[in-house]
């Protein structure tokens, strides 16, 4: 396989998305299998392409002989490709999740989510084409949906319909701006958007940034943006929770990187300044760490467990989103753990807090109790989920907030300060986490009955922590794809040059 | 080396929680072996100063991050007493746990915290000090409370306030490195006093960060108020660990990274403002050591629970510390060194003797005990010789440091700050006393008459440290040597002490012959005692009552034991004065962030439309800021 199959990240979920609704008619388990199996073979292709991008740079994948800006390419990058890798393992930890749930008349339709959330993260992905990335942004927030609202219950109804409002308040906002830009630039590739937005007049650029703005902060769960968390978490079924906290969240990242530092960013002296007039960077950077006081305040008061899980991704992802706005190699080495450490954890711990609540009648904070004793292999996987997330030393969530504060304080200005004041926001984190810790080494007797050991959630919660482990004890590994990842996010003009020159690498 | 027994402690730790209850004190026994193996590991290397080790890590961006250790005198000091310290406080755990609840989790959690312990010590850079830092605060975070609601209670202050610590700690760590691009704690000092001479604010304020990280672990002023409620609420041999040992931490940074820092600035610095011939940082700080001793010495005197006396009484010990290392001078940094490793000594003797009250009468208000001096004559003792070394009576260890502190302060001509240690320690003798009497003389409660001393096992952790008591009385040497090679290291004037004699610029204190003194006028009182009339032995009721039948008058032996509001009338004494609450105002401001928590809450879940409305409002003020700014 080359390079040029590259599509069939995409088309293989999306042909399975069909298939599943007519194999499902013989048996209800097949596209629960055919659902492990598509996205094993899709994690095993995209590592194959990690390898092949890590030694021959970025890979144009042209479709159906039109070349770039013409038609609809797909750019194989380091930074892409490795984040759809960690997307497609934590899709693939919630689908055996989603496995191990009785069949009923439902198992199918969301088989076919299933299969449509990961075609559409891998066009986010993957895609060169700015209004490709809006098709599939929309099938995205549709399939998000759709899962968040898999319960039927008031919150879960009230969350999607959240949701849904605000994700598309946010795709009207993007269209807009991809209409500006075809309409002043008439181009929809992003590399030469990229290439040429510094033609455009201050305003309309300004006009741009805000659009995108608009767009994305609702999906990244930026403080003013993102009224749905709460209850979209708190409604949706568990591996629901999985696959928003985790791989939604990694996708959003990846499209505010795209829309922010390919297009409008341009890189100078190591780091990337804005092409409009005003400082971009410190509107992001207030943004998220306003976001992150407002998401720590808010968890540390909140009783429910999944209410607060949500509220602590918001605060993580307001940190990543500070190490962006930083914009240097070296913040975004410190965002590239940060994310590991936030989709990996936070998956984690979704599942094994699933697990030790199962049987209370009220999912808060006091159905922790006794945990440990009841549960104790779930319990120490929440252990060692939260001990990363509030980053423990020499865990992945250790190095990423230390390197995030190097980078600020090395940065001039504000960011030493704003660091500061994130730092202060997440000793809040630390209390809530220790104290959902804390619950579970008391031995008080409380009324929740043992429940039955779930193997596929455990066998999924190991596979997750094994993967957090290798990345924080094996320095070597680990370096190298962060650096890698991050010269890749610092390199622009490699990316444009390689797109719009597809032909020549043939 | 030392990383190699760091594993395999931790490795023990990990295999050690396979162990089953009922065979509990195999789990225990271990970790006393393993301590064992440290100490001797860490006596080993007596003297090979600078022997280091490096370990690399990963490196994230621009940030190297590997664990390196080296050998000083000054960390091999600390975490040569800090182990051994430990050592016998393990061994007094083995039986103490033996019926206690959750103490797997104890034990598990002990032995990794001792690991960090020493490898704080140990640390090379300010990157591993800080790694093994933030480590021993969240290890220990399940010490304190093992799943018990009342120590999570009391733990949070603690918790909270030394993360806060920690983080200022890793900014200024951070500010100190985007210049030096090193984390070596030398090369950070140096380039600190150079941004003294060039940027004062912000070198006043990166020393500061550092100051709030090793103020909130050693509960300085004003993060005073942890100790009394983590000290007390913690289990109770662990207690004093965490008395006698892991609130050294701050002052050990403070000596490591403050104080050379201090000096050069005392020795070379033109622009620096000066008091008194230190700085003016320096000198507040001191000042800040010397208050502290001062309030926590009230708090102490007022306090009922035994537990809570005594880390009132910690936080009393680390201000003379503090005031001590503070002035700078060789012999006030020698007197603090010494004192924190003599009162790592009595301390842990002082809360061993008190868990072991509580193990035998499962009580912690002082009035409800009493008389046990003769039910638990070894426990009594220890605490005795506690109570006299911290009150540094001679001829015990705690009266060598004092003297010395006092020596340092006088011949730096600070006056007022010999004068508020003078008042603290006077005020001790009234706290530790009544400890003394309320717990174990006066009047024994009925229900205790059954009590027994405890295990010998127990015992012989309090032995060890009665006999290390005396030892480091009489030959105070045996410490001060190893610390003017620490003085020697840190490029100060060496004092001038021999294995048995002190010597200051005022004054010179032969301790043997002080001993002598002692011992020779508690033999005569002996030998009166033995030679002096017959004597009958009568019940303690009735020499309260005077030979009239207290059932009379309806007393019993618990209404004969004058123990609660004991200083009643010393307290209200300061009636007229305002008093500030620190740890009021601690809770007011957790309320605050609550209802702030609550109205965030109640938007999150408020409905969609309000969701659209503040979305649509957040853009348009972006486009207003956007437009002020442009």
């Amino acid at each position: 396989m080359s390079y040029n199959s590259a599509i069939l990240l995409i088309a293989a979920p999306l042909l399975m998305a069909f298939l599943s609704f007519i194999l499902g008619i013989f048996n209800k388990r097949i596209p629960a299998i055919l659902l492990v199996l598509t996205l094993s073979f899709n994690f095993y292709f995209s590592t194959y392409l990690l390898t092949l991008v890590s030694s021959k740079g970025v890979l144009v994948s042209v479709i159906s002989g039109f070349e770039p800006p013409f038609g609809i390419n797909l750019v194989l990058t380091y930074f892409s490709l490795l984040l759809l890798s960690l997307i497609y393992l934590i899709i693939l930890s919630a689908s055996v999740v989603f496995v191990s749930k009785k069949t009923d008349e439902n198992t199918v339709k969301v088989a076919t989510l299933l299969f449509l959330f990961t075609a559409a993260a891998s066009g986010l992905l993957l895609t060169g084409d700015i209004f490709n990335m809006f098709v599939f942004f929309e099938i995205f927030a549709v399939a998000n949906i759709s899962l968040i609202s898999l319960k039927k219950n008031k919150t879960s109804l009230k969350g999607s319909f959240k949701y849904l409002l605000l994700s598309s308040i946010g795709s009207a906002f993007l269209l807009f701006g991809i209409g500006m830009i075809y309409g002043t630039l008439g181009t929809l590739n992003i590399a030469e958007i990229g290439l040429r937005f510094y033609e455009l007049s201050p305003l309309t650029g300004a006009f741009i940034f805000i659009m995108f703005l608009g767009a994305i902060l609702s999906e990244t769960e930026t403080f003013p943006f993102n009224f749905w968390i709460t209850d979209s978490y708190k409604g949706a079924r568990n591996f629901v929770n999985i696959l928003l906290g985790s791989a939604s969240s990694v996708a959003a990242l990846y499209i505010f990187f795209r829309l922010f530092f390919t297009i409008i960013g341009y890189p100078i002296n190591n780091r990337y300044e804005f092409l409009i007039s005003m400082d971009a960077r410190l509107i992001i950077a207030l943004i998220s760490a306003i976001s992150v006081i407002v998401s720590e305040i808010g968890a540390l008061s909140s009783k429910s467990v999944k209410r607060i899980l949500a509220f602590s991704s918001a605060s993580q992802m307001g940190m990543i989103l500070f190490a962006f706005s930083i914009s240097d190699f070296n913040s975004f080495s410190a965002a590239l753990t940060l994310i590991f450490n936030l989709s990996l954890s936070k998956a984690i711990l979704f599942l094994s807090s699933h697990e030790i609540m199962k049987g209370a009648k009220e999912k808060n904070i006091e159905s922790f109790t006794g945990g440990l004793g009841r549960n104790p292999v779930f319990s120490a996987l929440f252990i060692f989920g939260s001990l990363s997330m509030v980053g423990f030393p020499l865990t992945l969530g250790f190095y990423g907030k230390i390197s995030l504060v190097a980078s600020a304080v090395s940065a001039s200005g504000y960011f030493s300060i704003l660091v500061f004041v994130i730092l202060l926001a997440s000793a809040a984190e630390l209390f809530y986490y220790f104290r959902l810790m804390h619950k579970l080494f008391v031995s008080e007797q409380n009324h929740t009955e043992k429940t039955k050991m779930n193997w596929f959630y455990a066998a999924s919660g190991s596979l997750l922590l094994a993967v957090m482990i290798i990345l924080a004890l094996m320095p070597k590994f680990t370096e190298r794809i962060v650096s890698s990842a991050a010269g890749d996010m610092m390199d622009k003009t490699t990316y444009i040059e390689r797109v719009l020159k597809a032909e020549d690498l043939k | 080396m030392i990383l190699y027994s760091f594993l395999f402690a931790l490795l023990t730790a990990l295999l050690s929680l396979f162990i089953r209850r009922e065979y509990n004190y195999i789990r225990w026994i271990l970790y006393s072996a393993v301590l064992a193996s440290l100490t001797f590991l860490i006596y080993t290397m007596n003297g090979l100063w600078g022997y280091s080790e490096s370990f690399k890590l990963l490196s994230v961006g621009s940030v190297d991050f590997s664990l390196n250790f080296k050998v000083t005198p000054l960390s091999w000091l600390f975490s040569f007493f800090t182990t051994g310290l430990s050592l016998s406080i393990s061994l007094f755990s083995i039986v103490k746990n033996r019926h206690e609840e959750s103490e797997r989790s104890i034990g598990f959690f002990w032995l990794i915290l001792s690991v960090c312990n020493i490898a704080i010590f140990l640390s090379a850079d300010l990157l591993t000090l800080f790694i093994f830092w933030e480590a021993m605060t969240f290890v220990s975070f399940f010490v304190i409370s093992p799943g018990w609601t009342k120590s999570f209670k009391a733990v949070n202050y603690y918790f909270i306030l030394s993360i806060l610590g920690a983080f200022a700690m890793l900014v200024g760590i951070f500010f100190l490195y985007s210049k030096s691009a090193t984390f070596n704690i030398e090369s950070n000092i140096a380039q600190l006093f150079v941004l003294y001479e060039l940027n004062s604010p912000q070198a006043i304020f990166i020393t500061l960060m550092f100051v709030l990280g090793f103020f909130t672990k050693s509960a300085l002023m004003p993060f005073h108020i942890w100790p009394a409620e983590a000290h007390s609420e913690a289990p109770d041999d662990f207690s004093s660990y965490l008395s006698g040992i892991m609130i050294k931490y701050g002052l050990y940074g403070s000596i490591l990274f403050l104080v050379p820092l201090f000096v050069f600035i005392s020795k070379f610095s033109q622009t620096q403002p000066m008091s008194n011939h230190i700085p003016l940082f320096s000198h507040i700080l001191a000042w800040v050591g010397a208050i502290t001793s001062v309030v926590a010495t009230f708090l102490a005197v007022k306090s009922n629970d035994m537990k809570r006396l005594a880390a009132w009484s910690t936080v009393g010990n680390i201000g003379y510390a503090a005031t001590s290392i503070f002035i700078l001078s060789s012999m006030g940094v020698a007197g603090g060194i010494f004192h924190i490793i003599n009162h790592a000594i009595f301390k842990t003797a002082i809360f061993l003797s008190l868990a072991a009250v509580k193990y035998r009468t499962h009580e912690r208000e002082m009035h409800r005990l009493g008389g046990l001096a003769y039910k638990m004559p070894v426990t009594f003792l220890t605490f005795l010789l506690g109570i006299i070394a911290a009150a540094g009576i001679p001829p015990l260890n705690g009266y060598a440091s004092k003297w010395m502190i006092y020596q340092s302060l006088l011949s730096g001509r600070f006056p007022f700050l010999a004068t508020m240690i003078f008042l603290s320690s006077t005020g001790a003798f009234m706290y530790l006393f009544r400890a003394l009497h309320s717990v174990f003389l006066g009047q024994l409660p009925s229900k205790f008459d059954d009590v027994k001393e405890v295990p010998f096992l127990m015992q012989i952790p309090m032995y060890i440290l009665m006999l290390l008591m005396v030892i480091i009385g009489i030959f105070p040497g045996t410490v001060l040597l190893p610390v003017n090679s620490i003085l020697k290291s840190m490029n100060m004037e060496e004092i001038k002490v021999t294995y048995t004699t002190m010597y200051s610029m005022l004054s010179s204190v032969d301790a043997p012959i002080v001993f002598l003194v002692f011992a020779g006028s508690f033999a005569f009182a002996f030998i009166l005692y033995l030679i002096g009339k017959p004597r009958r032995h009568v019940e303690l009721l009735d020499n309260y009552t005077a030979g009239q039948d207290p059932k009379e008058f309806g007393l019993t032996r618990e209404m004969y034991h004058f123990a609660l509001k004991f200083y009643e009338p010393f307290e209200h004494m300061f009636d007229k004065y305002p008093r500030t609450n620190t740890k009021e105002f601690y809770d007011s401001f957790e309320r605050k962030i609550n209802e702030t928590g609550s109205f965030i809450k109640k938007f999150y879940s408020s409905s969609p439309r309000s969701a659209v409305y503040i979305f649509t409002l957040s853009i348009v003020l972006i486009i207003i800021y956007g437009w002020l700014v442009w």
